[in-house]
């Protein structure tokens, strides 16, 4: 190449521009990557949305069991016990707070009583529904990384159902340890 | 004397020798033929063990095979004999990238553009890294660099397109996505990326007529015919407005949920209202209907396409 050619000046000016850039191009060559961004140790992941979705069927049970099983799934071997301990504690915590409040709350008055069930049960769908929502934003930068990788997200219908069931149970013989447990004290 | 001019004639041949095989390498690595292509450089690599750019040459072979792990070792063998072998560096990023080390793969890239950041094939690569991970701002950045020093690089419009499509900037990434068709037009490649850029911004006719073109230039790839047979899925009168339906709530947090989560708000609203029964009903089953039909959609488009396959 002679001095002076067309392409070592265009060489040359695009090296000053990348090293005279301005302050806010210098962090184009910074790292922006962490361990969460490696692809390694992914097994067979569900899409999060889906198991949001289950989340409001089974409750807050469900969100622990499903997005515990998930964080695994999705290579995050360190997050399935934080999240399940958090999960749990707020399970427990509100099938504890809703039927303390159902057996306070019951009476004479039965359409009061099934109102009262109604509106238990609902706010547990909603604690559901919101730590689905809190297992969704913590696992949705992970679940792009999978997709990413050309993976397909697992089929989520028959293992929700089967999630949905089992917390079914879970949550009443909770409910029932927790009624026995008031009526003692 | 004569000893030394026998020893410099000798160094001559050699070199003369090496040059050769490695333009035959050249050659063979441009018709494919990696296996051979990997044969020479080994031969060359049994005379000179411990040139890092011959290591170097071996690793990008064994990467482009698919040979990962391998290329990945190797790679870094060049480098634990010369630090600064950028073409080294940029093969242990690939490598790390290919096996999943992102962090790695930044990492070697870094190092990389640190010794030469004006290689536009680096930072290409660089910009695949981030837009791999999601980090698309910096994988347009990037790409804008590329463009910057090579205005024909096909690759980076692509790469724009799809950061665009991502973000569900439908014109942008059908703009860049001809931009990159008009400098390739050829490749499957480019009509696979324009393609997605239309089946992401509405137009899944436009979208199926690049994909029938990407499989005709590449039929064998099969991530090609698989979009293909999703842009054909979308155009099937069955299921165009189910798709429709998908590119609104992409674009709504919580997606297809909105669609049941509306239904439950509108049954306990219109109950506690008390709406009319002869004016509540035919609403609800219209909704009913079209949550049922959001979710068997797809379903019954692939049976369908079992029965009328695309052309």
């Amino acid at each position: 190449m002679c001095p002076g050619s067309t392409s070592d000046d265009a060489a040359r000016r695009a090296s000053r521009e990348i090293w005279d850039a301005p302050a806010s191009d210098v962090d184009l060559f910074a790292p922006s990557l962490d361990e969460r961004d490696d692809s390694e140790g992914f097994g067979t992941a569900f899409d999060p949305r889906s198991l949001w979705f289950a989340c409001f069927f089974g409750g807050p049970v469900a969100a622990t069991i499903l997005f515990a099983l998930n964080a695994r799934r999705l290579g995050q071997p360190k997050q399935v016990v934080p999240l399940a301990l958090g999960f749990l504690a707020v399970t427990f915590a509100t099938l504890t707070v809703g039927t303390y409040v159902a057996m306070t709350g019951a009476g004479a008055d039965a359409t009061a009583d099934a109102s009262l069930g109604r509106n238990v049960r609902m706010g547990t769908r909603i604690v559901g529904l919101a730590l689905g929502g809190v297992g969704y934003f913590l696992q949705r930068r992970r679940f792009e990384l999978y997709l990413g990788e050309g993976r397909e997200p697992a089929k989520a219908l028959l293992p929700c159902i089967g999630v949905i069931v089992l917390s079914a149970l879970v949550s009443l013989v909770w409910v029932s340890v927790a009624a026995v447990f008031f009526v003692v004290a | 004397m004569e000893d030394i001019d026998r020893e410099a004639d000798a160094e001559d041949l050699g070199g003369a020798r090496r040059e050769r095989s490695l333009h035959k390498v050249v050659h063979l690595l441009e018709i494919g033929r990696f296996e051979a292509a990997e044969h020479e450089v080994r031969a060359l690599l049994a005379e000179a063990p411990e040139d890092p750019s011959l290591l170097a040459l071996l690793a990008r072979i064994e990467v482009d095979q698919g040979h990962s792990e391998d290329g990945l070792a190797t790679a870094l063998e060049a480098l634990a004999r010369d630090a600064q072998d950028v073409e080294a560096l940029h093969v242990a990023a690939d490598a790390s990238a290919a096996l999943g080390r992102n962090t790695e793969a930044e990492r070697h890239f870094l190092e990389a553009l640190a010794l030469d950041p004006v290689d536009a094939g680096l930072l290409f690569g660089y910009a695949n890294l981030m837009f791999k991970t999601g980090k698309l701002d910096k994988a347009e950045r990037l790409a804008q660099r590329v463009l910057a020093l090579s205005p024909e690089s096909a690759g980076a419009h692509q790469l724009a397109s799809l950061v665009a499509a991502r973000r569900r900037e439908g014109r942008e990434a059908r703009s860049r996505g001809q931009q990159g068709l008009a400098r390739a037009p050829d490749e499957s490649v480019s009509h696979l990326v324009q393609g997605h850029a239309c089946l992401a911004s509405g137009r899944p006719f436009a979208a199926r007529r690049h994909l029938r073109a990407a499989v005709s230039a590449d039929p064998a790839n099969q991530t090609v015919r698989e979009a293909f047979e999703e842009a054909d899925r979308a155009c099937r009168v069955v299921y165009l407005p189910a798709y429709y339906l998908s590119l609104v709530f992409d674009r709504v947090p919580g997606s297809n949920f909105i669609l049941w989560g509306v239904f439950l708000v509108m049954m306990f609203v219109m109950e506690r209202a008390g709406v009319p029964e002869n004016v509540a009903m035919p609403i609800v089953l219209a909704y009913v209907g079209l949550c049922i039909y959001s979710w068997v959609a797809e379903p019954i488009v692939k049976l369908w396409v079992k029965i009328l396959p695309p052309r």
